[in-house]
Formats: structure tokens, sequence, C-alpha cells
């Protein structure tokens, strides 16, 4: 039964309910206007998630700074459109190749760094970035931020009415998102990084170029990272350096969106926004009034209590879950043959 | 016979301290070529210059006619010299097959080539427990063989094995040096460090012998064995203590 499950026609089925789930929300929602502003979110979280995982995840090089190359992306496609009319579409490539250009820029001083001295070079850079967006007010506007121009719905220049095209446009850029994190991990690369994950050095000696394999790692990463930062430009049609750069905001809510779901896994991301998101915006419309400031300290509790209870990630119990389920039914199945014959 | 491997000269420093120092050997195509000595002798470290792990403080390193000092791991490892590790370090987060194809993917471009080498390479060395478990699920004898393994897969023409047999039953040492003679006659050339002396007397054409970062010593293992300076420093301190 379950090598039928598997077969061919079952597998296209399987795949076709998964996108008819994720492409339901914003039909459901349509006039539930607060989850559906909730679910691009989620869905950029898991984007930004699968891509942080590629370095952060299959290598092991714990990136606090990904915000650099967020934020960066963010100002690209904005600073483009504001000054010369280029539309975010192409901007959010322009985004993604600068992203690209400062991940070579980082990795010359960082990628000489192990483990937390490599995280502490990472924030170290993002911060910088901060500082200059921040300090350069002639162009960036400084702290007041800037506002994307307001066109109205025209598809060209990346401006939707309502929610569901930035939904769809988020659901698309994290499909890619997944299918490059999962060329990654089943390739040659993949190998390679999770080689030098564990050794750098037995890794060397049996022929892994490990400053390539980190480099060409690192690039796809933040590539991704960069063009999902035009896309939270648009969707939410203003950044500041603050916010955008910002260590809490970004640099660390995207690393725990992979370690609460399940690092170095395709899916784990998506786990983890799924419940990290939610559970954000969960605590901070509950806890209004007096309660707001318990709000951030029930928030992080709970974070703390899921990480304890699944260190390995909410991916892996549900595996286990879904383990034992079918080993349950596999031997009540055969008891139940065993008892036919008798 | 043809020479693959020679070191001129060749010295180490770690601060002050001389781990080897103005070693110069080399290593004829096809032998097996025993290397001895007691703990501290530098015996590892010319294993770590040889594979480019160190970077010599002074002299020059040639194999197959080219100067391979300071060029990286991977580099040497593409010109086929590669090496076990001493305290195994094997991929723990990776299945064992996926240990194995890493190495392979250095002369294979497709994955599913290199998965295929692999599991011929596992099937060489005798390692045919289920590859899809943890190589911490191993015991130490299959851990060695999959360091072997692992090394043998990225295709050398030079493999060096540093204390593969190390913590061996005299049974499993058999199946061990019969696994090393097996590599040899595959073509390709061995270093090889070993603390058990019948194993490596049995098993090398030519040894040589180190004592503080210095060769004393370099011959036929019968040669080696009887040499005084040997007896001193190595072999006379275990027979006292038998």
């Amino acid at each position: 039964m379950y090598a039928r499950l598997n077969s061919h026609p079952f597998k296209i089925v399987r795949w076709a309910l998964l996108a008819l789930l994720l492409i339901l929300p914003p039909l459901i929602f349509e006039n539930r206007g607060y989850y559906l502003r909730i679910s691009p979110l989620v869905l950029m979280f898991a984007g930004l998630g699968g891509a942080w995982n590629i370095i952060g995840g299959f290598a092991n090089q714990v990136s606090l700074g990904h915000a650099a190359f967020f934020g960066a992306g963010a100002y690209t496609s904005t600073l483009l459109f504001k000054f010369t009319g280029i539309s975010p579409w192409v901007g959010m490539m322009a985004a993604g190749g600068v992203a690209g250009i400062l991940s070579l820029v980082i990795a010359v001083p960082t990628f000489r760094l192990r483990g937390h001295y490599f995280a502490l070079g990472t924030i170290a850079f993002a911060e910088i970035l901060r500082v200059l967006f921040l300090y350069f007010k002639g162009i960036t506007e400084g702290p007041v931020g800037l506002c994307v121009p307001f066109v109205g719905h025209s598809i060209w220049v990346f401006q939707f009415h309502g929610n569901v095209g930035y939904y769809l446009t988020a659901l698309a850029l994290l499909c890619l998102t997944f299918f490059v994190a999962y060329r990654v991990k089943m390739g040659r690369l993949g190998y390679q990084l999770r080689a030098l994950s564990s050794s750098h050095e037995a890794a060397e000696v049996v022929g892994v170029d490990t400053y390539r394999a980190k480099l060409w790692a690192s690039i796809l990463s933040s590539v991704l990272t960069g063009a999902w930062g035009t896309f939270y430009a648009q969707y939410l049609c203003f950044i500041d350096p603050d916010t955008v750069f910002g260590f809490w905001t970004f640099s660390v809510k995207i690393a725990m969106v992979v370690i609460l779901g399940g690092l170095g896994t395709i899916w784990g991301p998506l786990v983890g926004a799924l419940i990290l998101i939610p559970l954000d915006e969960w605590t901070n419309v509950v806890f209004t009034g007096n309660l707001a400031a318990v709000s951030r300290l029930i928030y992080g509790g709970l974070l703390i209590g899921l990480i304890l209870w699944q260190p390995r990630g909410l991916l892996y119990w549900l595996s286990q879950v879904v383990e034992r389920r079918r080993q349950n039914e596999i031997r009540m199945a055969s008891t139940k043959m065993e008892a036919s014959h008798e | 016979m043809s020479e693959i491997l020679r070191l001129e000269k060749v010295t180490k420093r770690f601060g002050g301290l001389s781990a080897v120092s103005d070693a110069s050997f080399s290593v004829n195509k096809g032998e097996i070529l025993g290397i001895i000595g007691p703990n501290g002798a530098g015996k590892t470290t010319i294993f770590s210059l040889i594979v480019g792990l160190h970077k010599p403080s002074e002299g020059r390193i040639v194999f197959n006619g080219r100067e391979i000092q300071g060029l990286a791991p991977h580099t040497i490892a593409k010109l086929g010299v590669t090496k076990t590790f001493q305290t195994i370090s094997l991929f723990n987060d990776m299945p064992i097959l996926d240990n194995v194809v890493v190495g392979a993917l250095l002369r294979h471009r497709k994955t599913e080539d290199a998965i295929a080498e692999a599991r011929k390479t596992l099937s060489k060395v005798g390692l045919d427990s289920d590859t899809t478990c943890s190589p911490a699920d191993l015991g130490l004898v299959d851990r060695a063989r999959l360091e072997v393994a692992r090394a043998l897969a990225t295709g050398p023409t030079l493999l060096l094995l540093d204390e593969v047999m190390a913590g061996l039953t005299p049974t499993e040492m058999k199946d061990a040096i019969e696994m090393v003679r097996n590599i040899r006659n595959s073509g390709i050339t061995l270093m090889v460090v070993e603390h058990n002396m019948k194993a490596i007397m049995s098993l090398s054409d030519r040894i040589i012998a180190f004592d503080h970062g210095a060769k004393i010593a370099e011959g036929s293992p019968e040669e080696v064995s009887n040499h005084p300076d040997v007896i001193d420093s190595y072999l006379g301190a275990e027979c006292e203590s038998a």
C-alpha cells in the first residue's frame, strides 16, 4: 500500500494537494485582512530561512548578519525605482546582484573565521551597513526611511491591489528559493558543504575546495536574500535602515526560523516560519495595553520552550510522529493478516 | 625504481619547537614505505606537510617532478596525494556512503557516478554494514576502514595511512594487512605509519625511522630493526617494558 502511495500518479496528487493548500489561504482569507496580511510574511520568512539554510544549515556557517543582504536588496530596488523609474521586477534582479557582490566582499575577511567568530564577523558587517545607510542621508533619507513611490495597481511596477498578488509573488519566490536549496542539497555542492561542516581539514584532504564551496553557497544564499528584500520593500512600501538592516528584526529572526524548523532541511524553514511569525504576531495582538511589556517575554519564553523541547527542529519531530504512526499501521496490518490466516 | 615523492631538507617549526628537522627521503613508485618512531617523533607532521595541511618552514616537497609545498590540500589531492587521519575524523553528520561520495566527487563530476564509485570502494575495503547509518554507529575497525575508503575514493596515486591498524586484534590485523596489500596491488604507492612492529615489518618494503623530528635510519625492515639508534630510541624501550 505504501509502495502505491509513492508510485507516480499518487506522487503527482500529493504535490497537487500541497500546491492547492498553498494557494488556498488568499482565497479563504480575502475578507479577513489580518490573516492575509501575515501570510505573505510567513512565506517571506520561510524563503529567507531557505536561503539562509544554504550557508547556515548545509555548511553550518551560522550567519547572524543576513540582514545585510536583505537590506541591501530592499534599498537597491527602491532607490532604482525612485531615481530612475526602473521597474522593481528588474530592481529585484539588481538587488540579487548587489547582495551577491556584497557576499564576495564579506567572504574575504570572514571565511577564515570559524564557529562563533564567523557569526560575530557577520554581525559586524550588517551593523556597518546599517550605520552607513543611516549616515548617508542624501541618498537614503537616513533614519526617516524611504517610501516606495506609489503608482497604484500595476503588475508592471510590482504594486498590487489587495494582498493576493503579493501572496502569489511570495509563493513563486518561495518555490524558486526551495528549488535552489534542493538542487544544492542533492548535488555536488551539498555533499561538499556537509563535509566541511564536520571538518574543514578532512574535507580539504579528500579534495574539497572548502573556500570555493563556501563562496558558492554564500553567493546563492545572499542573492536570494537580496531578492526577498525587494519583495519586502514592495509589500510594505516603506523601508528604513534600523528595520531592514536590523539585528533582531531580520538577522536573528531568519536564523531562528531555520533553527526552530530544522537546520539543514529543505522544508524546515517553512515549518519554522509557520510557527514563529504567527506566534510573534499573536503575542503582540493578545497582550496589549498593560500587558504589552510582557508580550515579548511570553514570545521569547515560548520560543525557548519549543527549542528545548525539540532541539533538532520541529520538522524532525513531525517526521518522527509520521514514522511512528506508519510503523503502528504496518504492525496492525500484519497482525490482522496473521489473524485471518488462522 | 622510479621515484614518486621526494622530501628535500624539510623542516617544520611550531614556534621554537622543531617537529620535523632537515628530513630528506624518497618514496618509490609502487612500494609500501613504513614510517616508525616513538610518539612525538614527527610522523604525523610529515604526513600533514605532504598533503598540505601544514606548510614547511624550510625545504622542498616534490611529487612527480612538481614542487607541492605550500599548495592547498585539495590541490594536492587533485594531483593524487591524500591521507587518512590518525584521530579518525569522519563526517559524522553524513551517512557512511556519503562520506565516501565526498571523496569520489574529486574525480567524478556527476553525483550518480560518484555514488557508484563510492559503493565500489566500500566493498573494496570490506565495509559491508548498512551504509545509510552514521559513522558514529560503527566500531573501531569499520571506522578505520571508512577512513581508508574515503581517501581511496579520491583516486590517489600516493596514499598515506596514519595508524589505521591501531587497536586491532590479531585477526583484524591480518585482514587489515591484506587490505593494504590489495591497495598496493591495485597500483597505489603507500606510506604507512604504524606502531605495531610485527605488522609494519611484514608489510613494508622499506622502513624509515624517526626520532625527535629527525631521520635516524632507513632501509629494509631487517636493517632498520637492527640499527643501533633505532633499538636505542624505540625498540629498546619496548623490549625493556616487555
